[in-house]
């Protein structure tokens, strides 16, 4: 019986045509790029049509891309170079309480260095309350970071409108600041990257989650911001990001977006179906389970739900003894024992936080798959309900 | 005259005075809001959970260091995570709930032989349970506390433990510094890890004792095997690994 | 492009150990009906807050004073079902231990028995050792006062 992969908001198999484009650059065509013969400049010209192709999906220029190692390394990019670069303008910067870990953590350590940072709010569903942001903003604010889609509970955030606002914003004072970044790792593939809709100045994705390879992300970067580099050497990508580039990852990447994004309406569609059918299933046929994140404003492919009396490691590694692999909110499967920020951000308590399942679907789900999962899953819940004390109240 | 005890399961404590022991170690003293204190067994502890949303409304138990009868609770916390530095940030005045105090680890009153074996902030419920035993009369207890820690500056409570120790002669302390440079001091002292060979050079005999472990996890696993594998009984050890 | 696989990867191992796993999918000494139980002690440790909640139950043979019985239910995770399974075996086999000695059972006992848990799940252990001193300590409390002077 073949495993059923519901993990791919984690990561996602190379497509064998993306595969296909990056072996050459693993191989014999393995010139440092900055070289000046023609095995260099072959890499080079790959880079830049890759540069070109992601510029293209992107709808700006291609000296706006920068190529880096990973999604946490753009948006520690944008965040730290964009604060290290503009803090005479302000040392103030908005996050949302439900950012990756890499804004999250880049947003702390900023505030140990005098930054002040507003962790706005979001409501029951995910959504970031706009009148809030509003407020929140302010002459020294420099910069706005809030996630387009959300890795875990797969809401899409209102990207346009908070742009607009901060437009509005810049325009009433006649500022510049502050810039809007948007992290889009999960939201590449499934929603559109258009820069000029979508109003952004810095944007984040990577390639492991759109079936190309990992260790290769992208910031996109409007024009004209300063940013602080993180890596320091050699002056590859303008200076922005130094280190000799690896051809191989960012031909893969650039493939694999302009895959993505030509499949994306269609694939969109079909995950979301299965994913309504999928959501629908298991509430009716596992009682007291509750669908964590909007409803509608919601990634396709994205299902994420609360078990009542039943804790998320324990049914991720039943799930697995079944061939079925999918990811938990829960604490006891973190490094750090803390339950899912997210989660508790949306208001959940501890309790449902830890009996949380995500499940992911991706290009090579079927209904079929689908199905044994819906089989399966009400049967492991009722088996560890058997020996969870419940309704944990103390006996008397 | 008896004082009032609470008989609830958990209760609401203040801070109302905080003392810093060392670099990374501070105690905390809380007091009842409702003016009853909890009955407890010297070597027992409390878990302490903040009562706002910080750290998750999860709890962490904390071995009490004060003595029963105290009119608070006494808590020592070394700030290493996310938990104890929000303890350690704690403010006066500041209130927390604190669960009934539980636990086995305490010496029964049969118990004549007794051999303390404390690693870094695992003095914390020893220093409870030997100033407990002077206040109450020792009547012929022997006790050996080995007390592991990387440099002296890192002891706590050394010198309330000195004073009792030069007062009361069945009573004496071993330091283990693991980190210190050897010195020609007097006093003893041992400058690796504690194992069998150092207990042994000090207990003579390792038969007829009661053992108590109270440290990190390691420590107490390392010490744990170390007794067993020189035929002392399980049913003479007592443990309590700090997480 | 056609990649020649050379090495053939073996099974990959647990998460945790054979033992734990046994234990995980196969909990011993569940309590399935708990409305018609009569325990002699009940022991609760834990909260769905922190993650892993036990309720232990006993029945004590009176003539002996050893453990017959060890019934539990777990909240939590593999680690935490694993080690209560674990300690209801412990207490249990061999005729049963007598409560003085299982007052005093440690979680480094049931973790070894266990064949050994990441440290940071090492306090599923204590918690499963919690439970059953409550339970122990349940029972002695309701025992005519010539047995219980010594229990808290």
């Amino acid at each position: 019986m073949r495993n059923i992969y519901f993990d791919h908001a984690a990561a996602t198999r190379i497509d064998p045509r993306v595969l296909k484009r990056m072996a050459p650059y693993l191989t014999k065509r393995f010139g440092n790029p900055s070289s000046l013969y023609s095995l260099g400049r072959e890499a080079r010209a790959a880079i830049e049509l890759s540069r070109k192709k992601v510029a293209r999906v992107l709808n700006v220029n291609s000296e706006e891309i920068i190529f880096t190692g990973s999604g946490t390394e753009s948006d520690n990019l944008a965040i730290f170079g964009v604060a290290k670069a503009y803090s005479d303008k302000g040392r103030h910067i908005i996050v949302s309480k439900i950012e990756h870990k890499a804004v999250l953590e880049a947003a702390k350590k900023l505030e140990k260095e005098g930054f002040e940072i507003t962790y706005l709010k979001v409501d029951p569903k995910g959504l970031v309350d706009l009148r809030e942001f509003k407020k929140a903003l302010r002459p020294d604010t420099i910069l706005v970071s809030i996630m387009y889609a959300n890795n875990e509970i797969g809401v899409i955030q209102p990207i346009s409108q908070i742009a607009e606002i901060i437009q509005k914003f810049r325009i009433g004072r006649s500022i510049f600041h502050p810039f809007f970044h948007t992290d889009a790792c999960q939201a590449a593939g499934a929603l559109s990257l258009d820069i000029g809709k979508l109003g952004v100045d810095l944007l984040t994705f990577s390639g492991s989650k759109i079936y190309g390879p990992k260790g290769v992300g992208c910031l996109y970067k409007a024009k004209n911001i300063k940013l602080e580099p993180m890596i320091v050497g050699g002056d590859q990508e303008n200076n922005f990001r130094a280190g000799t580039e690896n051809s191989a990852l960012i031909v893969g990447l650039a493939e694999a977006l302009e895959l993505a994004e030509k499949l994306r309406e269609k694939e969109s569609k079909r995950l979301m179906h299965l994913r309504d059918y999928l959501i629908k299933n298991i509430l009716e046929r596992v009682p007291k389970c509750r669908l964590n994140g909007h409803p509608l404003k919601r990634l396709p492919n994205n299902i994420n739900i609360s078990i009542a009396g039943v804790e998320g490691e324990s049914l991720a590694l039943m799930l697995d003894k079944h061939g079925i692999f999918v990811s938990t909110g829960s604490a006891c499967a973190s490094f750090d024992l803390a339950p899912s920020h997210v989660l508790l951000a949306i208001g959940l308590t501890p309790e449902a936080a830890y009996g949380s399942l995500r499940l992911t679907l991706g290009r090579n789900t079927t209904k079929m798959e689908v199905d044994r999962v819906l089989k399966i899953l009400p049967k492991i819940v009722y088996k560890l309900r058997n020996i969870s004390p419940s309704p944990f109240a103390r006996p008397s | 005259m008896p004082k009032k005890e609470s008989k609830k399961n958990n209760g609401v404590f203040i801070l109302k005075e905080r003392i810093q022991e060392t670099d990374d170690v501070a105690i905390l003293k809380f007091f009842p809001q409702g003016g009853k204190n909890f009955s407890f067994r010297p070597g027992q502890f409390i878990t302490v959970c903040f009562t706002d949303n910080r750290c998750y409304g999860q709890g962490k138990p904390y071995s009490i260091s004060n003595c029963p009868g105290d009119e608070f609770l006494a808590i020592a916390v070394k700030e290493i995570g996310r938990f104890s530095g929000a303890l350690h940030n704690l403010k006066i005045g500041e209130k927390v709930k604190i669960t009934k105090p539980g636990g086995y680890f305490y010496p029964d009153e049969q118990m004549k032989n007794l051999v303390f074996l404390a690693g870094g902030i695992g003095i914390a419920p020893f220093y409870s349970i030997i100033n407990d035993c002077f206040k109450r009369g020792v009547g012929g207890k022997n006790l050996a506390l080995f007390y592991s820690s990387k440099t002296e500056a890192d002891n706590v409570f050394s010198k309330e433990l000195n004073e009792l120790a030069e007062k009361w002669r069945g009573f004496k302390i071993i330091y283990i510094l693991t980190r210190q440079e050897k010195d020609r001091r007097n006093g003893n002292r041992e400058f690796q890890r504690l194992n069998a060979k150092i207990l042994k050079k000090y207990l003579k005999n390792l038969n007829n004792k009661h053992y108590f472990i109270c440290g990190s996890i390691e420590f107490v696993n390392d010490l744990w095997k170390e007794l067993k594998n020189n035929k002392v009984k399980e049913d003479n050890i007592r443990v309590e690994s700090f997480y | 492009m056609k990649i020649k696989y050379k090495y053939k990867y073996k099974e990959e191992s647990w998460v945790y150990s054979r033992i734990v796993k046994n234990h995980f999918f196969h909990p011993r000494n569940v309590l399935l009906d708990d409305a018609h139980y009569k325990a002699d002690g009940i022991g609760v440790a834990g909260s769905p807050t922190c993650g892993d909640m036990m309720i232990v139950w006993i029945k004590i043979d009176k003539k002996s004073r050893k453990i017959k019985e060890c019934k539990w239910r777990t909240f939590g995770c593999a680690s935490a079902i694993a080690s209560t399974s674990m300690m209801s075996v412990m207490v249990t086999e061999k005729g049963g231990m007598d409560i003085k000695k299982a007052i005093n059972l440690k979680p480094q006992q049931i973790l070894e028995r266990l064949g050994g848990l990441p440290d940071r799940k090492f306090h599923c252990s204590v918690l499963g050792d919690i439970a059953l001193r409550e339970a122990i300590n349940n029972y002695s409390k309701k025992q005519p006062k010539k047995y219980a002077k010594k229990r808290k």
